[in-house]
């Protein structure tokens, strides 16, 4: 009800699974933030894709033919990350999306449908973090000491690692220009183990070639900026 | 009247043009994109709230432990039954008045332990470590380190290269060089691992 509401009795008439599918990982941390990012989103996609309109490609003849997008990218964590860490963190990482269809859920509208794993290094700031915390982990040393070796300080700085793996739903607006939409769900790792969270973003790619494009990626827990390469 | 001969004309097909590769734009952006990935993604061996260059300080309570945020932290620790410090490259640590303090650290630190029941240390290359007023004192250092011990029960040092280690009025001094070699007495109750 979620989507239909954001999409209004106009809008693209979505299959009831991806309805769920995108307002299941709307709930959590987050999701307010995240519910105004994909309504825009999906507004404006509604919006550059009416019945009749003349300026949108209909057909997947017309869509880039690829199997894989590999991207490396910069990323940054501009909300608090799920887990531990806090603030804004920055970082590298890279994207692999598979083409699973060219012809994506709405017959109107020149749409695809790929999935997408990736490996995302980044560093937490942190912030008001305390200056101490506690030791997390110990060796043994010599003379029968016990070294700390790992001091978990709440709120201090943490690196995480975040594998995403999403469902990409491509919009293939003009010839040079395509935006997307990519719910799905991030496995990350720091130093106080494994977790797991929703992730949702809002994307668009400006083709630069035959091969590369520009891929800007706005969602949480990152956003992306980064050179893709269609293989 | 004009006839036009329409098989004579050039039948020329005007497919659109795939766009060329926008060097210019990739030349800008590339080294942008390595460049930021070189600096965003520098490791960071601490995991603590203290910055590099800054004086993180701890006292009372029953814990402390510091943790540094990467290098070159000025930690101390004092008047608590458990302290420690966790730090990269390029640190300092003060410890006093504890039960117990320990430090891990990378190279070219510099430890002060006194005045506790005990001190460890892991630290790396060209380590300072100073133990005094201790019961036990325990420490494993890299090559071309400097450790002092004195007025110390229990002295324990463990050197991963050349090391000299100088004991004074202490109970016990064990120094374990890493080649299996035994340490050389360099006068002056100094020991050593490799040269004096």
């Amino acid at each position: 009800m979620l989507i239909r509401r954001i999409l209004g009795h106009h809008g693209p008439r979505l299959p009831a699974g991806l309805t769920h599918t995108v307002e299941g990982v709307l709930v959590g941390r987050g999701a307010r933030r995240a519910a105004v990012g994909v309504a825009l989103a999906l507004v404006g996609l509604a919006a550059a894709s009416p019945v009749g309109a003349q300026t949108v490609p209909r057909r997947f003849e017309d869509q880039p033919a690829y199997g894989l997008e590999l991207e490396p990218h910069l990323v940054a964590g501009i909300a608090d990350p799920p887990g531990p860490g806090t603030a804004q963190g920055a970082g590298v990482g890279v994207r692999g999306s598979f083409v699973v269809s060219r012809d994506g859920f709405i017959n109107e509208v020149n749409d695809s449908i790929a999935i997408g794993f990736g490996l995302d290094a980044l560093h937490y700031r942190g912030q008001n973090g305390s200056l101490y915390g506690r030791c997390v982990r110990r060796q043994p040393g010599p003379g029968g000491t016990s070294v700390c070796t790992e001091v978990d300080v709440p709120g201090g700085p943490r690196n995480y690692l975040f594998i995403p793996a999403v469902m990409q739903w491509n919009f293939w607006l003009r010839p040079q220009w395509s935006a997307f939409v990519e719910p799905g769900l991030a496995v990350f790792l720091t130093n106080r183990g494994l977790g797991a969270a929703p992730s949702l973003s809002v994307g668009g790619r400006m083709q630069i070639s035959d091969t590369f494009s520009l891929v800007f990626r706005l969602g949480w827990p990152t956003t992306t900026l980064g050179v893709s390469v269609r293989l | 009247m004009a006839v036009v001969n329409l098989t004579a004309m050039p039948i020329t097909s005007t497919p659109q043009q795939p766009p060329g590769l926008n060097r210019g734009l990739v030349r800008l952006f590339l080294p942008i994109l390595l460049l930021g990935g070189l600096v965003l993604s520098s490791s960071c061996r601490g995991d603590g709230g203290c910055q590099r260059g800054q004086l993180c300080e701890c006292s009372g309570g029953t814990d402390c432990y510091l943790g540094c945020d990467g290098d070159g932290c000025d930690q101390t620790c004092f008047s608590a039954n458990h302290c420690g410090a966790v730090c990269g490259n390029d640190c300092s640590h003060t410890c006093h008045d504890v039960n117990d303090c320990t430090s891990d650290c990378g190279d070219d630190c510099n430890v002060s332990c006194h005045t506790n029941m005990s001190c460890g240390a892991f630290c790396g290359a060209r380590c300072v470590y100073e133990c005094s007023n201790v019961t036990t004192c325990g420490v494993r250092v890299g090559p071309a380190s400097t450790v002092t011990c004195s007025q110390v029960n229990s002295c324990t040092v463990e050197c991963k290269g050349s090391c000299q280690v100088q004991c004074l009025n202490v109970g016990s001094c064990n120094v374990t060089c890493a080649d299996g070699s035994a340490a050389v007495s360099c006068g002056g109750n100094t020991v050593a691992c490799g040269p004096c």
